[in-house]
């Protein structure tokens, strides 16, 4: 019997490594708690970690575009996810308001069931995740699929309803 | 108020053969499928209690190129903690045993890892921790070595 894996970090490669930590600082308040002999820079989500969230490169070769985001999906990454460090919808209307703020992209925002997330572009158009857990009663007997697509949560981060 | 991330929860990958990608994360990272595979949706984590899913496979557009993944802007790799180093060695016996292909071994000290390519060609960093305590930052890049020495030959 093994442990079971953990999802660590995801290392990305941007096209401009200064603009890529200054979105992230500012997008997920994350911090750069190091930078190694090749000048990648290691973030987490305070400055007292020690383990890495999110790894940024310099792309070598500017000119090697990734294809863009949907609507024609190609092989490789769609996106990767953070989870938010709260159990309170106003902690995720904050992020919101916060993406909006810095002129982030925001991609679209669904209730997941299993999370409320919301989806947006970083500066290389990567797409990102940040969500909130949901409490577990809300998707018991809900197994055969508990991801569903319930709708935009947009007018409930704008403070509209609920 | 302001926020915090928590944690890194899960990627999301389109792939050429679902089924093909599911069985490589089985046998591979020992994650287990979750819920139904509605809309060619995978599903799967290796502990549903610990976090609902860590990765998820997904069809992409058909005859999509495969990625071009070396240098791209874009992904580099996603990284999994996989335990100790008892752990890294049953999942490299997996490893050799799906036929999957292990691009590099690095001994960093308290973390020593294996990369891989998922049948698709993105790339998987698998590492363990060694020693008490969280490992510092340095062995999170300083090569030492290769796992050479430690691994099973293939």
């Amino acid at each position: 019997m093994t442990a079971a894996a953990v999802t660590s970090h995801i290392t990305l490669r941007a096209s401009d490594l200064a603009r890529s930590r200054a979105f992230y600082e500012r997008a997920l308040n994350l911090h750069v708690i190091g930078e190694d002999p090749a000048g990648r820079l290691y973030m987490a989500p305070s400055a007292e970690d020690t383990a890495p969230v999110l790894v940024l490169e310099q792309a070598p070769d500017l000119e090697r575009q990734r294809p863009g985001v949907d609507p024609d999906p190609y092989i490789g990454m769609e996106h990767w996810a953070f989870e938010l460090d709260s159990d309170d919808f106003a902690t995720l209307q904050t992020v919101y308001r916060r993406l909006k703020e810095i002129g982030a992209e925001i991609h679209h925002t669904v209730d997941h069931r299993v999370t409320e997330s919301i989806y947006f572009l970083d500066p290389d158009r990567n797409l990102i995740e940040i969500y909130l857990n949901q409490p577990r009663e809300r998707y018991t007997g809900h197994m055969d699929h508990p991801y569903d697509s319930l709708g935009d949560i947009d007018d409930k981060l704008m403070g509209k309803t609920g | 108020m302001d926020f915090k991330v928590r944690r890194s929860g899960h990627i999301v990958l389109r792939v050429a053969d679902v089924e093909r990608s599911a069985r490589f994360f089985q046998d591979v990272l020992g994650l287990k499928l979750i819920g139904s595979q509605a809309r060619q949706m995978y599903f799967l984590t290796a502990d549903f209690d610990a976090n609902h899913h860590q990765v998820l496979v997904r069809p992409a557009r058909p005859e999509a190129p495969a990625p071009d993944s070396d240098g791209r802007i874009g992904l580099a790799s996603a990284s999994f903690d996989i335990g100790t180093l008892n752990d890294l060695k049953a999942l490299h016996a997996r490893l050799l045993k799906a036929g999957a292909t292990v691009e590099r071994s690095e001994d960093r000290g308290a973390i020593k890892a294996l990369f891989v390519r998922d049948p698709d060609g993105n790339l998987f960093e698998l590492y363990c921790r060694e020693g008490k305590g969280p490992p510092a930052l340095a062995d999170r890049y300083t090569v030492r070595g290769t796992l050479d020495h430690l691994l099973a030959p293939a």
